[in-house]
């Protein structure tokens, strides 16, 4: 019984061993971890860093992830959270397995794994932290803010954009007006002035003071609406005489993307009588980080050149002939005796035959036309003629059925004047004078052939010439394809200076054939034009899509664009792709967006830097691999690549595209993870290449901001490489200040970076026309010394 | 000064007012009612109208009528035109300067019961300050100084002088002199 019970007591006991390790979790014992945050940028104690602690540091590794992707939307839930306090210190209960993030906007978060660690001491850039300490300072006087700027295609976004409102413009009875714009700005004589017609104008910002307000109120007779800013100003914060700081965030669509733009405002400032102040202030130098702009991307679709074939032209031809045949005399009948009736009847019944039957031709109207000879009485030939023409047309319209050919005979009778003719081609000119003497004096046809009887040379001659007039005549219209092989056309090409030159008309089908047969790219495009334009004309606006398709699939091998070219062939209404719609007149279908189109359009928009309308068109391609790529281009450079939907697919493709797409993509992130993955790709890339030296030097100085030697030494290699970097580093928000500086100072002491001064010529001109606004330490130096040597010239 | 001289003043003073007022008046933008409050807490009833001509000029009218403030033995009414310049740029806001009529009659009698009744008629300076208190309210502190002409029977309560003005002698004291208009704090509200 002992035994029994002690049996069950331990089955007991271990039930409850291993329910209570069930309970515990598997990340282990929970400890407590504590530790201290250093800001880098003021050596001192970083407050208000959050730290999120994860019992799994797997869970931690992917918030980690999420984070550097930018995407902070969806956090997952911590198992433990803190904030810096004033020394910088946290502390939190967690697994001592587990894993730390630390986290604060504007600065790149730190993952630490625990492994057992239980203190914790990290050191973070102070990042955003920088504006309040500007803002404490108290400003006098405003300078470019370090604004981070975004270029995605043609848009440009700024993020959190600090905009200090000093306290000196602060009064309740005044306005305050600040209207900021983009300017783009190139080295070529517009330097930061920027040409007004491409100036892009950003949201305003308007504050009033609280007085102002009021009588503004008054002065517009309480109607808000009649004073626009009076509007925008309501809910927003009043004008104070303490000083402040303005975030917002603006996107504006840029004119010309490729270029630089500098970030401009107006501060105006009225009071009811005047203005107080009107200053024109830089507040960014238009430096912005887009590294998507060396995204490699070449697409191109073909149409199916069967399938938008034209047919060849249906022509009209007008074909007509005499056929002699010998009736009996008096009669209506053909004369058995002459074989040669029978072949000319022949002849022309497979002439008929071979219309009425033909695949590519019709048969659309026939004449016959009966001649008499002119002796005897004229009434009595008229009828034998017509008896004569009625049974030539049922000889002859035997072989055809009866369809609806128009067909028309008609009996006349040779005059005698005709005789004469015959006469004289037979050198019987006495004769024939004769004959023509009694024509011209007698003006009935019955009273010459009375005289003329009576010559003595009737019998003799003119009776073996009269059978000569008993004819039928015959005339038929017919119509038919005219269809040259593609080795006429060829050759009617390259003979036919008019029909190289495609100044006559040239029948689509024709068109058809050279597109295929000619191979001088320029003449090819003259053709493809010239197709354009005469299908317009031929079959109504927009024309054939094939010479479109086949011209902009041109261009775009040689970097051409023409946003025009295929936008006529896209039904924005109709969301798909190669969509078959019934024509309008019933017969037969259409392919409306075909795919080629579309693709190329897209191509182009892109080149064009116009992504949002490039995304409008992909919106149209079906989501299957075909389009998989070109999607996710299109989405990348919209920016998507940080959204979790469309991350895999974007970040899978653009990897496994080209070298130096993977960095691309890579550096678009911005963040030290996917900075250290670009790093790694830039090694596939060509060692000697200017653009992967350069890439290296971005990543290497965002990897290690302290250290800008090494990545000053990268740069001056790549400018070496190819001197059109030194406008783009200036231009880029990747290359800093200290940087572009560094690498200048260098060039004093590694004059084998620079045999020929060429690139210390390129720098210092760039940091001149800048104007302080790059390397404003150089630029004094700089204008130091040409002012020294100014006046030592003088 | 004899009576016509003085009809003769009046009128061509009135004749001027409203010469530089009432044109402008007929374009008057807003209108504002207003009462002082300094003069309402005298137990002097007034209310007045302040009609914008444009953003910086405004006429203002206002009338009062008082039998005794406290315990003064005194009758009075009067009206006043006063055109105002504000220096801000916009009306009842902050300074302003201007102009300021005045024609009041009135009866007092001081505490050694020496009565004056009598009219007046004056011109002065106007200066002062409104603060907009709200979209449609104001708080105006004004004063004004000039100089008055008056016409008055003066004498004691106890004198016998009903043979005096019999005879026409009425009034027995007139003349000019440099007195505050009005001065006070007012109240104004836009009714248009």
């Amino acid at each position: 019984m002992k035994k029994l019970y002690s049996y069950k007591c331990f089955i007991v006991f271990s039930i409850c061993i291993v329910l209570h390790c069930i309970s515990i979790p598997t990340w282990g014992q929970i400890k407590h971890v504590h530790g201290t945050v250093i800001n880098t940028d003021t050596k001192g104690a970083f407050e208000g860093v959050n730290v999120y602690g994860f019992h799994d540091a797997a869970k931690a590794e992917d918030l980690f992830r999420r984070l550097n992707m930018g995407n902070i939307k969806q956090i997952v839930s911590p198992d433990a959270s803190a904030v810096t306090d004033q020394l910088g210190g946290f502390e939190l209960e967690l697994s001592r397995n587990g894993g730390l993030i630390f986290y604060t906007p504007g600065a790149t978060p730190i993952l630490r794994k625990l492994n057992g660690v239980l203190q914790v001491n990290v050191s973070m850039a102070g990042g955003i932290q920088l504006e309040e300490v500007t803002i404490k300072a108290r400003l006098t006087k405003l300078t470019a803010l370090a604004a981070e700027t975004t270029k995605l295609g043609n848009k440009m976004y700024v993020e959190n954009f600090p905009f200090p409102i000093l306290q000196k413009w602060g009064k309740t009875n005044a306005r305050l007006l600040i209207q900021s714009f983009c300017v783009p700005w190139g080295w070529r004589g517009d330097t930061l002035h920027g040409r007004r017609n491409d100036t892009v104008f950003m949201k305003h910002i308007v504050r009033d003071g609280e007085e102002y307000k009021t009588t503004q109120i008054r002065r517009q007779n309480f109607e808000k609406r009649r004073d626009k800013l009076l509007a925008m100003s309501a809910h927003a914060p009043r004008l104070t005489g303490q000083s402040d700081t303005i975030y917002w965030v603006d996107s504006v669509t840029l004119n010309q993307p490729e270029k630089p733009y500098i970030v401009k405002a107006v501060v105006l400032v009225e009071d009811y009588h005047r203005i107080l102040r009107n200053d024109t202030i830089l507040l960014s130098t238009g430096r912005s980080r887009d590294p998507m702009k060396y995204l490699e991307y070449n697409f191109c679709e073909a149409l199916d050149m069967q399938t938008y074939r034209m047919p060849p032209k249906k022509e009209k031809r007008d074909v007509s002939g005499n056929i002699t045949l010998s009736f009996l005399v008096g009669s209506s009948k053909l004369d058995p005796e002459n074989p040669n009736n029978e072949i000319q009847l022949n002849k022309l019944r497979k002439e008929l035959h071979d219309i009425v039957y033909g695949e590519e031709s019709s048969l659309t109207y026939l004449q016959i036309t009966g001649v008499s000879s002119p002796e005897g009485n004229y009434q009595t030939n008229i009828q034998l003629g017509k008896k004569r023409v009625l049974f030539a047309r049922q000889e002859i319209t035997k072989s055809i059925p009866n369809t609806h050919v128009a067909t028309d005979a008609e009996a006349i009778v040779a005059d005698w004047g005709e005789v004469a003719d015959i006469l004289r081609q037979d050198t019987l000119n006495d004769e024939a004078q004769k004959i023509q003497a009694i024509v011209d004096k007698y003006k009935n046809i019955n009273d010459q052939y009375v005289q003329i009887r009576r010559l003595p040379f009737y019998k003799t001659t003119i009776n073996d010439i009269l059978p000569k007039l008993r004819t039928v005549k015959y005339k038929y219209r017919y119509d038919i394809f005219r269809k040259l092989t593609p080795e006429e056309i060829l050759k009617k090409y390259q003979t036919n200076p008019d029909y190289h030159q495609c100044k006559v008309q040239i029948p689509l089908y024709e068109f058809w054939w050279l597109f295929q047969l000619v191979k001088d790219k320029k003449e090819l495009e003259h053709l493809y034009k010239a197709a354009i334009a005469q299908s317009t004309q031929v079959l109504g606006k927009p024309g054939w899509v094939l010479p479109a398709n086949l011209l902009a699939e041109s261009y775009l091998s040689r970097d051409t664009l023409d946003l025009n070219l295929l936008q006529p062939y896209i039904n924005y209404n109709i969301v798909e792709v190669d969509k078959e719609v019934r024509k309008l007149s019933g017969n037969g279908t259409i392919i409306v967006n075909p795919r080629g189109v579309i693709v190329n359009q897209i191509a182009m928009l892109l080149k064009a830097h116009e992504v949002s309308e490039a995304s409008k068109l992909v919106q149209m391609l079906p989501n299957d691999q075909k389009n998989k790529e070109i999607k996710s281009y299109v989405y990348a450079l919209l920016g998507y690549y940080k959204d979790p939907d469309y991350y895999d697919g974007i970040y899978n493709v653009l990897t496994h595209s080209t070298p130096l797409n993977k960095v691309v993509i890579n550096m678009a992130f911005n963040t030290r993870y996917y900075d250290e993955k670009a790093l790694e790709a830039i090694e596939e890339l060509p060692k000697q290449d200017a653009l992967a030296m350069y890439l290296k030097a971005i990543v290497m100085s965002r990897l290690d901001p302290n250290d800008t030697y090494t990545p000053a030494i990268t740069l001056l290699m790549a400018f070496g490489k190819d001197n059109n970097y030194i406008v783009k580093a200036a231009a880029d928000g990747d290359i800093s200040d200290e940087l572009f500086e560094q690498a200048y100072g260098m060039l004093e002491f590694n004059p084998q970076l620079d045999m020929e001064g060429k690139i210390a010529k390129s720098m210092e001109k760039i940091i001149l026309e800048m104007k302080g606004d790059l390397c404003p330490t150089i630029y004094k130096q700089l204008t130091a010394h040409g002012h020294a040597k100014d006046k030592k010239m003088s | 000064m004899n009576n016509l001289t003085q009809k003769r003043i009046i009128w061509l003073f009135t004749a001027m007012i409203s010469v530089i007022v009432f044109p402008k008046i007929a374009n008057a933008q807003q209108v504002a009612i207003h009462t002082d409050v300094m003069q309402d807490a005298l137990k002097i009833p007034n209310l007045g109208l302040e009609l914008y001509i444009d953003d910086a000029h405004t006429v203002q009218f206002s009338a009062f009528a008082t039998s005794g403030p406290w315990t003064m033995d005194m009758k009075a009414g009067g009206v006043q035109a006063t055109y105002r310049y504000w220096l801000s740029g916009r009306a009842l806001t902050r300074e302003f300067i201007g102009l300021n009529s005045l024609f009041t009659t009135y009866r007092y009698t001081n505490k050694s019961n020496r009565i004056r009744k009598g009219d007046a008629v004056g011109l002065g300076f106007a200066f002062g300050y409104a603060w907009p208190l709200t979209k449609r309210m104001s708080l105006t502190a004004h004063s004004s100084l000039g100089v008055a002409y008056y016409r008055q029977k003066e004498h004691y309560s106890y004198d016998d002088i009903t043979s005096l003005w019999e005879h026409d002698q009425f009034p027995n004291s007139k003349g000019l002199c440099l007195v505050p208009l009005n001065f006070g704090v007012t109240i104004s509200y836009i009714i248009k």
